[in-house]
């Protein structure tokens, strides 16, 4: 078994150790005659808490407060453990209340977003891999800017050297919208390759009807629509991974709002013993 | 040939700041300016470089990543010379979250605010659904004590006091004088049965989680206060959620015996389900063995249902009417027919066929006249015989006369040669209350006697009972007593009472030939339906069918004595009818025990009837006898019912303690229930069997005054308002006992038009209009057979008159109207200006609350 294994099945082992505590505590503090769902609202509010830190941590990367990494996997196993903590707080249903359910469904957008975001940073990152370069998301644009240049400069070689108006045309037509900015982003997303192919085809078909002169032209046009392609995949994926805290963050800030009005409601409103 | 697009060397490549919150415009162009825009966004760089200073020159600036110092180098004043436009900055994908966190954040506390703040006092955001009994609630201050406070963030640091919320809950659910104490029981109560529970030292095994529980988290401190509803109770979880449910491990948190779960460790049952002695005094096995047994008497039960049926909730089984279950024997009994008159022979006078009430008894006259007694005219042919039980308890009214009583009851009455003075005055006293009885019975009607029993008993009898105590017996009867018994009777008592002395009385006129005192017909025979007949000098009463009205009088009467001075008479009277050769025979059946009712103790109560379910009472157990009769199987009633052969059943019955005694049936067996009784199939959740609250919570139904509803509604179905304020029924207007919910009326009307939601509409401007600014509800569109109708609730009416006066103006108008609920008056919600922004004051205490109603 591997060290990346390992931690796995030890991490999995206490987070399913820490709920059963969770839970049987919980069954005893209701036992005891108390409203266990004071116990475990205030347990998840420590948790959210907890979560949000991770957040700060980012901002205060200027202090020795422990490697990022530790404090991403605290977050994501304090993340599953409050989703299952939250289930047994609010009952295992749905309540029926406006605000209940606003803070329920925030909740619940907070935790399946994290879950998105953990299942897309353990996924796309493998798949950004497998080029060989791995480009710096904010490099992109000018990187992109630099083969459209070329590519132009090319084009218009083709013009001055022969009467033939196929490759500029081609480049009018198809290169340069394809160069000017990020395209088939989904079909990135997706993994698909038929953009791909279907570029090659037109590669292919002008190839085919064009002068043996041409040829070296058309070939370098093609490596550089295929280093565009390779920005787009990059582009992409990484945007994918910073745009899913557009959802997170924002449905996890109001889950906080709405959870300290709930806590206050809690204890203005609910007469039980906490 | 795969490209490779970068290079990283410090000098050449540029340097990303992704976290900062602009980027430059031409970064997308891929030549982004070295200083990047400042931290508001705006272009900090017109040139592609910034020279420097090097000694007298000035040298190019532009970095290696942007191609290194140009040809051209800096212009003589040392500004660059590839000057281009300014930029307009980028937003940073950090920046663009945080603006969308800011809006969320702004977003989420406006409509928190404005919801708490609104008018509607927090109706935009209910807490959640409540549950269907209470869809009246539409007041979250109906429930919530801080909510009228207003400053309910301040009562959520404060610590809010969970016996006042509990309050208003008791308003409506009565649950007895101790509501919120365990069980709703006095603490008194509860010690006593934790004591009992100690003493019973049943030892099993809890679950393990109990036990955690119970080492690590002892129970809330147990306050005068008690213990708060929402303790068991959750509210707002759905229409349809069961608010009562509670798991078994909160049942037994504060129970003494803790076990897994009914099948295993649940206490065996100790005398259950016989708790108490039987009402009716029948021995199921001497029955069972002997009577019907060997009797081919017509009639007599073969199954257990030809006495037993279910009530109308089928949970209690009942026992039929005497007339179904015991009359084919038994209903010859009251009246006497099979007795003879040998049978009944020194039973207190008693005959056959009668049951004496009024005798005079004979007396050795010659004894009395030589000792100088003097008790006026006396037969001198009355027989042998003793004062019935119903008269001494009239005579035994007066303490003196109690004392005569009792000073001459072993005196033989026909022979006093040896009775001393003191008991020869006592037995004048008692000739002559005797004598005063009779008198007083005919000059004052049945009033006099009455007076006496009241004075017995310590307190006035109800009419219906003064009407029974002298059964109708006709004045011609006692008239003819009297005459017949004592001729002068009423001369000779008025010269006593004058003070003259009876000596004197021998002028009065003494029949030569009084009538003869025996009927020519056989009275007793004459009397065969029951009543009143004469015989020598004794006035009988035939009871003449069960439930007779004249001997249940008297017997809850005899029982009433018990404790006063009349005890001894009263125990007379109820031996006389357990006679099984007299007729009556009432107390045979009938159990006598004491009066729990009786807060000083000694009284008794004769049980008329048997076992019947108190719906307003909550006992720890209940059973549904009617889900359990498919499954009994062969043995039917008898799997839970075993004679017990070896109890002394009849001998339960020689005290009156109905606590202590022997049933006829072994208690049930545990076993035959927890047979079933786990959760694996019909369940064994405590609530099942158990009730937690304890008591008798009786319905009190709403005080509805008829006098008004003619006049104010037009047709006879309009249901009735209820009256303003209760009131006893001799007017005088009884206290609030809890508070009540504001005021509010129903409406419904069934002059519809339009759709559904315009009619509603409808309806509600045109109440709006004639009620003025009142909350109004829409509840909901019913059916009845005059076809749709609507129905609305209007609320917060200032008092109770100010709702009816509004339902009577409603009904003028053909609308069916009544108030649903009085209370302390309120005043109405007052509008005015900048109400939201006061209310948020309050809610944070910048502004005094207003004050609690």
């Amino acid at each position: 078994m591997t060290a990346f294994w390992r931690r796995r099945v030890v991490s999995l082992a206490l987070l399913l150790l820490a709920g059963s505590l969770l839970y049987l505590l919980e069954r005893i503090y209701e036992i005891s005659l108390r409203d266990g769902t004071y116990l475990t609202g205030w347990i998840l509010f420590v948790m959210t808490v907890l979560l949000a830190l991770l957040n700060v941590r980012k901002k205060l990367s200027m202090l020795p407060l422990l490697p990022a990494a530790f404090w991403f996997q605290t977050h994501v196993y304090v993340g599953i453990l409050a989703f299952g903590l939250f289930f047994l707080h609010s009952n295992f249903r749905l309540p029926n209340g406006p605000f209940e359910k606003a803070l329920w469904w925030a909740s619940v957008l907070a935790f399946a977003t994290g879950i998105l975001g953990l299942l897309l940073s353990r996924v796309l990152p493998g798949r950004l891999k497998r080029h060989p370069e791995r480009v710096v998301f904010e490099r992109i644009p000018a990187f992109r800017s630099e083969l459209q240049a070329e590519a132009e400069c090319l084009a218009l070689r083709a013009v001055g050297d022969s009467d033939d108006s196929r490759i500029s045309d081609f480049y009018l037509k198809v290169l340069a919208p394809f160069l000017r900015k990020p395209r088939n982003l989904l079909a990135h997303l997706m993994g698909s390759r038929r953009h791909a192919w279907r570029l090659d085809a037109q590669f292919r078909a002008v190839r085919h009807s064009a002068k043996q002169d041409a040829q070296e032209l058309l070939a370098k046009l093609q490596e550089i629509a295929e280093a565009k392609d390779v920005l787009d995949h990059q582009y992409a994926l990484q945007l994918t991974l910073k745009a899913w805290l557009f959802l997170h963050i924002p449905v996890s800030v109001a889950a906080l709002l709405l959870a300290i009005t709930h806590v206050l409601l809690a204890y203005a409103f609910g007469t039980a013993t906490p | 040939m795969t490209r490779r697009f970068q290079s990283f060397d410090f000098r050449k490549t540029p340097y990303n700041r992704p976290s900062d919150f602009w980027l430059c415009g031409y970064a997308a162009e891929g030549r982004p300016c070295p200083r990047g825009p400042s931290a508001k966004g705006c272009c900090q760089q017109a040139s592609e470089c910034q020279p420097r200073r090097s000694g007298d020159t000035w040298a190019c600036g532009r970095p290696e990543a942007q191609g290194g110092p140009c040809a051209e180098g800096p212009l003589p004043d040392g500004s660059c010379c590839r000057v281009r436009p300014a930029c307009t900055p980028q937003p940073s994908l950090r920046n663009l979250r945080g603006r969308l966190n800011f809006w969320v954040t702004a977003i989420v506390v406006s409509i928190l605010l404005v919801s708490f703040a609104s008018t509607h006092n927090m109706l935009s955001i209910p807490a959640g659904q409540r549950i269907k009994g209470h869809g009246e609630l539409t007041d979250c201050g109906q429930c919530h004590v801080v909510f009228d406070t207003g400053n309910w963030i301040l009562a959520a640091f404060r610590g809010d006091d969970a016996a006042a919320d509990s309050a208003k809950c008791t308003a409506c659910h009565d649950r007895g004088g101790d509501p919120l104490q365990p069980h709703s029981l006095p603490r008194r109560e509860l010690q006593g049965l934790t004591s009992e529970a100690r003493a019973r030292d049943w030892q099993a095994k809890p679950a393990a989680l109990q036990s955690i529980s119970a080492k690590l988290l002892p129970l809330p401190e147990a306050t005068e206060k008690g213990i708060a509803c929402p303790a068991c109770h959750t509210e707002h979880m759905g229409a349809e959620f069961d608010v009562t449910a509670v798991s078994n491990a909160r049942c037994q948190s504060c129970h003494e015996t803790k076990f897994r779960s009914f099948a295993e460790g649940h206490p065996p049952f100790e005398r259950y389900p016989y708790l108490r002695r039987t009402r009716l005094v029948f021995d199921h096995k001497a029955h069972f063995e002997r009577n019907f047994a060997e009797a081919e008497v017509e009639g007599a039960p073969r199954v257990c249902k030809d006495c037993h049926t279910p009530d109308a909730t089928e949970r209690h089984m009942l026992v039929k009417p005497f007339e179904e279950t015991c009359a084919p024997c038994h209903a010859k009994d009251i009246k006497g027919q099979d007795a003879k008159d040998q049978d009944v022979k020194g039973r207190d006078g008693a005959v056959a066929k009668g049951i004496p009430v009024l005798t005079i008894p004979g007396l050795d006259l010659e004894s009395l006249r030589r000792a100088g007694i003097e008790i006026g005219q006396w037969p001198e042919d009355a027989p042998r015989g003793s004062i019935p039980p119903f008269m001494r308890l009239l005579i035994a009214a007066d303490d003196q006369s109690a004392a005569d009583l009792a000073r001459i009851e072993r005196l033989d009455l026909m022979d006093l040669g040896d009775a001393g003075p003191k008991e020869l005055e006592a037995l004048r006293r008692i000739a002559w209350a005797i004598k005063d009885l009779v008198y007083d019975f005919v000059a004052l009607g049945p009033d006099s006697l009455n007076a006496k029993v009241a004075h017995t008993l310590g307190h006035h009898l109800d009419e219906a009972t003064q009407g029974d105590m002298v059964a109708k017996v006709p004045l011609d009867a006692v008239l003819a007593a009297r005459e017949a018994w004592f001729p002068q009777l009423e001369a000779e008592v008025l010269h006593r009472r004058l003070g003259r002395a009876a000596k004197d009385l021998v002028t009065l006129p003494v029949p030569e030939d009084p009538k003869p005192i025996e009927a020519e017909v056989d009275s007793e025979a004459w009397a065969a339906y029951g009543g009143w007949f004469r015989k020598g000098y004794t006035l009988y009463y035939r009871p003449n069918e069960h439930r007779d009205p004249f001997v249940r009088s008297w017997l809850d009467i005899a029982a009433g004595s018990q404790g006063t001075g009349a005890q001894h008479h009263g125990q007379t009277l109820l031996t006389l009818f357990r006679n099984e050769k007299v007729p009556g025979q009432c107390t045979r059946c009938h159990s006598l025990e004491w009066d729990s009712a009786d807060t000083q103790g000694g009284r008794l109560l004769v049980n008329w009837r048997p076992f019947a379910p108190d719906p307003g009472h909550s006992g720890f157990t209940q059973f549904d006898h009617a889900s359990h009769f498919r499954i009994v199987g062969e043995k039917g009633c008898g799997t839970c019912h075993r004679i017990d052969a070896g109890a002394d059943y009849a001998g339960s019955f020689k005290g009156f303690d109905p606590m202590s005694f022997q049933s006829n049936f072994a208690p049930a067996k545990i076993e035959v229930c927890s047979d079933c009784h786990v959760q694996e199939s019909v369940g064994g959740n405590c609530t099942q069997c158990h009730r937690y609250h304890v008591g008798s919570f009786p319905a009190v139904p709403v005080a509805t005054e008829i006098s008004g509803q003619a006049a104010a509604a037009p047709e006879a179905t309009v249901p009735a308002a209820p009256a303003p304020a209760r009131a006893a029924a001799d007017g005088t207007p009884l206290p609030r006992r809890k508070p009540l919910l504001p005021v509010r009326i129903r409406l419904s009307s069934h002059r519809t038009r339009g759709s559904a939601s315009e009619a509603m509409h409808h309806l509600k401007d045109s109440f709006a209009g004639l009620l003025g600014e009142k909350h109004l509800f829409i509840d909901r569109q019913e059916h009845d057979e005059r076809g749709p109708f609507y129905r609305l609730i209007a609320s917060s009416f200032a008092d109770p008159a100010a709702a009816e006066a509004a339902c009577a103006e409603l009904r003028a108008q053909h609308h069916d109207c009544f108030v649903l609920s009085r209370g302390p008056a309120q005043p109405p919600p007052a509008r005015r200006a900048g109400r939201s922004v006061n209310r948020l004051m309050r809610l944070f205490g910048l502004r005094p609350s207003q004050a609690a109603p």
